[in-house]
């Protein structure tokens, strides 16, 4: 059984993959490309979480590429505050087209609730919009000292811990409790 | 005891607006649960970031309040004036009784005090050796700083202090009600009760629901639901049951088609599907699962894809990483296991052998024959 994952630098995402390919998923990593500072320790996180199981080559895909652009656009728009939101939903999009493309049945992500405040369920609802595949959040019931200690165990914390530049895109105040409708609409506006 | 101290974790790194919001409904929280429980008590307030509750029955107080999620440990301690006779006194006092308590003969200890607020003539580390040297002098004892039987804690703020010896820990979380609300499918299995938990434990008001099968089942649901709702203080919810209309056609029809074998796929497709009307109505922005992976053949990624499409919120399936060893642990931990074992209803229809990697496609005209429209599905 195969699923996509998104593969970032920080602490979440490597151990909800470590999980998963614990119980015999086959994952295809996916990571966003943002600056050379991150995509290093992805490819690092990758090595360690290779020895865990099935774990494909890395597929790296250009912030540039669909994000960059939204993301000028949305700044036109003054909807700057709606970044945040707009860059995970374009994530899951690509990672499910990429995920029927290679034949993978579902989603796998670091997503956790409440850790920081954009993470609520109002804004996990509509970054799921983007998919039919099933998203799997094995994390979702974790605190984050959970977290930590597994991925102290498994050997990526010292990698995600590291320092790195922060996203240059975040903005002051993202939206914190994101309403579906206004989504679309901006979403339209967009012309996504 | 007269009080217990609730330390609580993440909800101190939030902003201080949001904080005083998430105290509120910890606050909130501890004191449904205490009520429900039948635990008298004087007061909950909030203290430079700590939770006093004042009770007289401090002891049972904190066996309950273990099960309020937001709180990282509790200690039933003493409130006594701040000054020195007073804390020697008492401390000496719950030092003799956990002495007792472990059957010591020379316990180890240390004294740990903290100066929430700075009023108190002598500093944090001059007090713990004022106390350290009282207990010293009147009980068998001796200090080590690093490995010892007893902690004795010594905590002051605005001319009080709070003396305790045991510090329990609880399960951490978020206080429910701080994340909003989802539908959990409860089936009276050892995993559905332990998904809806874990949700619980971070901040969210579960809904329950539980598509009817028989008296039986119903009968341990309701069981499980009455364990769960013991974490799940100021929440509201009520187990909701829903008996399907559709279920004979549907047999019916995968019986004439010769396609039995997607009898559970189907099953669970129109589960999802009674789940997500309903957290429609109640506004709730998700459904709970309990799907973790290969402990049965059918659990596969294939057929949880023809599943997800019932709906169009998200699914959340918090056992999805876990193995079946840790859903079993946390199940015996919360009480929740001993019910899931109860009998049940026979389930007369379930297929000898169901489809193991189920297609979309199949699934698709298969629900067209039932109810003569296609099923809708996302895209992407």
């Amino acid at each position: 059984m195969k699923a996509v994952g998104l593969l970032s630098s920080g602490i979440d995402s490597p151990v909800a993959i470590y999980l998963m390919l614990r119980k015999g998923i086959e994952v295809i990593p996916i990571h966003f490309r943002q600056d050379a500072t991150k995509e290093e320790k992805v490819q690092e996180l990758w090595e360690v979480l290779s020895k865990y199981g099935r774990l494909h080559e890395l597929v790296i895909v250009d912030f540039a590429e669909e994000h960059v652009p939204v993301f000028e656009k949305l700044r036109e728009l003054k909807k700057e505050r709606w970044t945040c939101v707009f860059c995970k939903w374009l994530m899951i999009r690509k990672a499910c087209r990429i995920g029927h493309e290679v034949g993978a049945r579902a989603i796998v992500t670091g997503d956790s609730l409440g850790q920081v405040a954009s993470q609520t369920l109002d804004n996990l609802l509509i970054i799921s919009s983007a998919s039919d595949l099933p998203i799997l959040r094995p994390l979702i019931g974790m605190d984050k000292e959970e977290v930590v200690s597994i991925a102290k165990k498994i050997g990526t914390f010292e990698i995600s811990a590291r320092k790195e530049p922060p996203c240059q895109f975040t903005p002051k105040y993202p939206i914190v409790r994101g309403s579906l409708s206004e989504f679309e609409k901006i979403r339209e506006a967009l012309g996504l | 005891m007269n009080v217990v101290i609730v330390r609580y974790g993440e909800i101190g790194t939030k902003s201080r607006q949001t904080r005083r919001w998430f105290e509120n409904i910890l606050m909130n929280n501890i004191r449904e649960a205490l009520v429900s429980e039948g635990i008298e008590f004087k007061k909950v307030e909030a203290k430079h970031g700590r939770i006093l509750v004042r009770t007289n029955r401090a002891k049972e107080a904190v066996e309950v309040l273990t099960r309020v999620f937001g709180i990282v440990s509790l200690s039933p301690a003493m409130e006594v004036e701040a000054n020195l006779e007073k804390i020697n006194k008492t401390a000496l006092k719950l030092f003799r009784r956990k002495k007792r308590e472990l059957n010591l003969e020379k316990p180890k200890f240390r004294v740990t005090a903290r100066r929430i607020t700075k009023e108190f003539p002598l500093k944090s580390p001059e007090l713990q050796a004022e106390v350290g040297e009282y207990i010293l002098e009147n009980e068998e004892s001796e200090v080590d700083l690093h490995s010892y039987d007893i902690e004795v804690g010594v905590e002051l703020m605005e001319g009080k202090a709070y003396i305790f010896v045991d510090k329990i820990r609880a399960w951490g979380g978020l206080p429910v009600g701080t994340q909003g609300k989802v539908v959990a499918l409860l089936s009276g299995g050892v995993d559905s009760p332990v998904a809806a938990f874990l949700m619980m434990k971070r901040g969210v008001e579960v809904i329950p629901v539980h598509i009817y099968m028989g008296e039986k089942t119903l009968e341990k649901v309701r069981k499980i639901w009455n364990q769960l709702k013991k974490y799940h203080y100021g929440g509201k919810a009520e187990l909701i049951v829903i008996k399907p209309k559709e279920r004979e056609k549907i047999l019916e029809k995968l019986r004439e088609m010769k396609k039995e074998n997607y009898t559970c796929v189907f099953c669970k497709f129109m589960m999802v599907k009674h789940a997500d009307k309903l957290a429609k109505e109640f506004g709730a922005k998700g459904l709970v699962m309990g799907d973790s992976l290969g402990q049965m053949a059918s659990q596969t990624l294939e057929n949880m894809y023809i599943v997800s499409q019932a709906s169009d919120l998200p699914i959340y399936r918090p056992l999805i990483g876990l193995d079946k060893e840790e859903i079993v642990g946390i199940a015996k931990r919360i009480g929740t296991f001993e019910l899931s074992t109860l009998p049940e209803d026979e389930i007369p229809f379930i297929p000898k052998h169901p489809v193991i990697g189920g297609s979309w496609e199949e699934f698709k005209e298969l629900y067209k024959a039932v109810f003569g429209e296609e099923p809708k599905k996302r895209e992407c």
